[in-house]
């Protein structure tokens, strides 16, 4: 049973917390600039509010630290004080204390035994004697009183904050009017007192309505709670009325058999859902703002404590992404921070005599691409010894001398991230900087995302991130084993491969006991999804058996620095899924990472990539393959090149570029209407333009065309047709190990083109198709 | 105190059981199942019930009765245990009984080892024996 006043606690230490973050920020904006009087204010009320609060929760010792503090702002204010760096220390010392004891409150209920005396007498030193108060007040816990704060305007938005609680049906008009007359007949009490004397109120219902109204002061939520714009609500009401509609639609159209009025009903649902969803996800994205606000107190503090000075640059931090996300990346994303201002920026005299600013510069920014957010956090600092890592990495053995005198800075600096792979013994200046690194890159890959590091000596080190928007939807992979589905986030695919019947014997060898099978010029560790589901050995006569005569599919997945070849039944489609969770005892098979309701409505299961390396490391045995991270990948030279477009956002499509004639971006103004066909002008003459998306998708709906249209343009001897896309995207090299594809139109074969799954079009049909279209042909079709 | 309590009541193998009824949330028929056959014995697969993923629980099983004829398709009682919903296979479900706690008996000694775990008592109705089942221990057992 949690007892009402833990509530008050909770609610306390929740706003304190908020606030106390923005206090940071505000100290740092004040070293920068102490003459802003509104950052002074702003300070002074928060250091206030938690002072009268936690006199009236009885957390005296507290509150004591608070008013030192609170006295020395008052000072500040009242411009009977400078402000000085003494100052500056002795302040966030204070809100240090301040939230050692909000801390233990949380964890124990109790402020403790500690009183901070060396705290209070900073405080105390730095404030002149004149304007001290008489020092009784600071000692001696005032009796708990309801919180009082003379620097907020009396009467009017007294009564107004009690209005809000008559409203709320939480107190009677009457007792406020007799308060209110009272007040007017003199007594110099505040409202909230009166009301509390007269028992027409308790205090935690004054202490509520007065945190309510300070909500607006903190900017960031505080873990477990989080704040949604109201827009975003009453859109979701207006989404969910909607949606109620077309259930009724749909009910009445089922109960009279009006099978007629289906399609539209069933449209109408398509669209209401489809917006709801996209609604619902929002009210999860924050700011990351929100995370960076905990910086500039951060490098400020690291930054005096190494003797540098550090300026922190933040840009795109309106930049917005899921909640569950933002908490995942915080702990990373500090210690790069960190590493930065600690290892990456260079000491004052190190940086004169290099001639640079004395002052270092940390910058970090964000934007938004393609259900991505893109973060890189970086210093103007010296950058990474890379000879020095250079000899480590040959010390270590992670490569062949002559191997690592021809690996590039760029995949020199990579090797930070394996795991112990810098200690402060080991490569003293760089210490810290590869200590950690190997977390950050599991805590970033296990999420979906990547980190890579760019490094140029004196000139500064870049991290560069690249962070899935939301775990809630996932792009993946469905593929079929033992007669049930799964699904495998595409951020972890390399690439697809199909091994024809006749090939099996000769490409998959076995290296004691463990299936591999050689790919270009590496030795592809295989496990079978199923035996490693049954927690079974990863190779046995049966597992090649029960395949044989049978074509074998392998999806290879890289997770972890490890590239493992998985063996399945049958490679279906890309699918964007929604992960829901399971109950525990599934995920303790390690390879499961939650379960997602699929098109047919089924249940097909999420495999974790990381786990399902980790379970494979056991069946394979401990041996690794550690040329991951060496040289790239051949690819064959005389690959094709592909034009990777998105029909649809979301949905990426190759053709062989040497079929393509031009592409062109439209203005949909100069696309016109001739009948059931479009044209456009071009070279002269009229060339029939559609939609791609249609073209290969009869169901696809029919939308307008936004105002520039990007477009392929095929114009040969055999075709003359534009088709319009969302996006242009890529030119890559056709990779030869696309997996054939059967069944689906069009699609001739899939593979993995930066780790999403690109369809290769049969560019013959397609076209054939679109000419059918642009004839008019469709409804003889 | 004998403040009367309604069972839910089903039967497995031929022997009738009872749950406490406010614990379950729905009971259904046919349920596209997603099989997990490598996971416990017990456990079947999962189940989409609008939306939310639900683990399935054969009881049978998990009370170490002889297989049900396979041709023959369980009854899905959902309940939650401990906030989390599982559905559990049994034969077929009987009526919402009121039994009062006070005429609750011991389980019979005879009962099998492997069965006694999870039953709290017996209750005696005009039609036969009703075993009562303590579910969230043998879902906490099969589960855990």
């Amino acid at each position: 049973m949690t007892q009402p006043g833990d509530e008050i606690v909770h609610e306390f230490l929740v706003e304190s917390y908020e606030n106390l973050d923005q206090l940071d920020l505000d100290f740092v904006a004040l070293e920068r600039d102490p003459a802003a009087r509104a950052l002074l204010s702003r300070i002074f009320r928060t250091i206030h509010t938690i002072k009268g609060t936690c006199g009236f929760l009885g957390f005296h010792r507290l509150e004591a630290v608070a008013h030192a503090g609170e006295s020395v702002l008052s000072a500040l204010r009242e411009e009977t004080l400078a402000w000085s760096p003494g100052i500056s220390a002795a302040l966030l010392a204070m809100v240090d204390a301040v939230r050692a004891i909000l801390r233990r409150i949380e964890a124990s209920g109790e402020e403790g035994a500690e009183t901070y005396p060396q705290v209070i007498a900073a405080l105390e030193r730095v404030r002149p004697a004149a304007s001290a108060p008489p020092s009784a007040a600071a000692s001696a816990p005032p009796s708990a009183t309801p919180p009082t704060a003379p620097q907020r305007p009396t009467g009017e938005s007294d009564v107004r904050l009690f209005d809000a609680l008559v409203n709320s049906g939480r107190l009677d008009p009457d007792a406020l009017k007799l308060a209110v007359e009272q007040q007017r007949k003199g007594d110099r009490r505040r409202l909230g007192e009166i009301l509390v004397d007269h028992g027409a109120l308790q205090p935690h219902e004054v202490l509520e309505a007065l945190m309510a109204r300070e909500e607006g002061l903190g900017a960031s939520a505080a873990d477990g709670h989080l704040r949604v714009d109201l827009r975003v609500l009453d859109r979701l009401v207006t989404l969910v009325s909607e949606l109620v509609l077309a259930r009724n639609q749909l009910l009445q159209g089922v109960a009279a058999a009006e099978w007629s009025a289906l399609p539209v009903v069933a449209q109408r649902l398509n669209a209401v859902t489809s917006e709801l969803q996209e609604a619902v996800l929002k009210t999860r994205m924050q700011p990351i703002g929100n995370l960076w606000n905990k910086l500039p107190r951060l490098v400020r503090d690291v930054a005096s404590a190494c003797g540098k000075s550090v300026r922190l640059e933040m840009e795109g931090g309106d930049t917005e992404l899921d909640k569950s996300v933002l908490e995942i990346i915080r702990d990373p994303f500090i210690h790069l921070v960190r590493n930065a201002v600690d290892h990456g920026i260079e000491n004052r005299e190190i940086r004169t005599a290099c001639r640079k600013p004395p002052e270092g510069t940390v910058k970090l920014s964000a934007s938004h691409e393609g259900g991505y957010v893109f973060i890189e956090i970086g210093d103007d600092g010296a950058g990474l010894p890379i000879e020095r890592i250079r000899r480590k990495a040959v010390e270590r053995k992670l490569v062949t001398p002559e191997a690592a005198a021809a690996l590039s800075d760029r995949e020199l600096a990579n090797f930070v991230f394996l795991p112990g792979f810098s200690t402060a013994s080991a490569v003293s200046s760089i210490s810290g900087r590869g200590v950690g690194m190997d977390v950050v890159k599991t805590n970033i890959e296990r999420i979906g995302g990547t980190v890579e590091l760019q490094s140029t000596p004196a000139v500064g080190t870049t991290i560069f991130l690249k962070i899935p928007l939301t775990l809630a939807i996932v792009p993946a992979l469905i593929v079929t084993d033992g007669g049930e589905r799964f699904a495998i986030p595409q951020s972890c695919l390399q690439e697809l491969l199909r091994i024809e019947p006749a090939h099996v014997a000769r490409a998959v060898e076995a290296v004691h006991e463990a299936p591999v099978m050689r790919l270009r010029d590496t030795l592809l560790p295989l496990v079978f999804l199923r035996e490693l589901l049954h927690q079974r050995r990863a190779f046995t006569d049966g597992s090649l058996g029960e395949r044989r005569g049978l074509a074998l599919h392998v999806v290879v997945v890289r997770v972890d620095g490890r590239v493992l070849g998985l063996v399945v039944d049958e490679i279906n489609d890309a699918e964007e899924i929604v992960v829901k969770p399971i109950a525990d005892v599934l995920k303790r098979t390690r390879v499961l990472a939650g379960a997602t309701i699929l098109g047919d409505g089924r249940v097909g299961m999420i495999l974790d990539p990381l786990g399902l390396a980790r379970a494979a490391g056991l069946a394979v045995g401990a041996e690794r393959t550690t040329l991951s991270i060496s040289a790239a990948p051949v690819t064959a030279t005389a690959a094709r090149r592909l034009l990777v477009v998105e029909p649809r956002r979301g949905w990426r499509v190759a053709v062989p570029l040497e079929r393509v004639s031009r592409l062109e971006a439209f203005a949909s103004a100069a696309i016109e209407h001739g009948g059931d066909r479009e044209v456009v002008q071009y070279h002269g003459a009229l060339l029939p333009i559609l939609s791609l998306a249609r073209v290969l998708d009869p169901r696809a709906r029919e939308e307008a065309w936004p105002t520039q249209v990007p477009a392929v343009v095929f114009d040969d001897d055999a075709h003359h047709v534009a088709l319009g896309v969302s996006n242009i995207l890529d030119v890559v090299d056709e990779s030869p190990d696309a997996s054939p594809v059967a069944g689906r139109p069009f699609v001739r074969a899939s593979a993995i083109s930066h780790g999403r799954v690109v369809d290769l079009l049969d560019v013959d049909a397609v076209l054939e198709r679109a000419e059918c279209l642009a004839n008019g042909e469709e409804r003889a079709a | 105190m004998s403040e009367r309590q309604m069972l839910c009541t089903f039967q497995l193998a031929g022997q009738w059981f009872g749950i406490e009824a406010a614990g379950v949330q729905e009971v259904l028929r046919r349920q596209s199942v997603t099989a997990l056959t490598w996971a416990s014995d017990a456990v079947r697969g999962l189940v989409n019930l609008r939306g939310q993923i639900v683990t399935a629980v054969d009881l049978r099983r998990g009370l170490k009765l002889p297989p049900r004829d396979p041709r023959e398709a369980p009854t899905h009682v959902v309940v939650r245990v401990g906030g989390i919903a599982v559905s559990l296979w049994v034969d077929e479900v009987g009526e919402v009984i009121e039994v009062d706690p006070a005429t609750r008996e011991d389980a019979p000694a005879t009962l099998p080892a492997t069965m006694s775990g999870w039953i709290r008592g017996v209750y005696r109705t005009p039609d036969h024996l009703l075993l009562a089942l303590d579910v969230p221990r043998l879902v906490g057992a099969l589960m855990a």
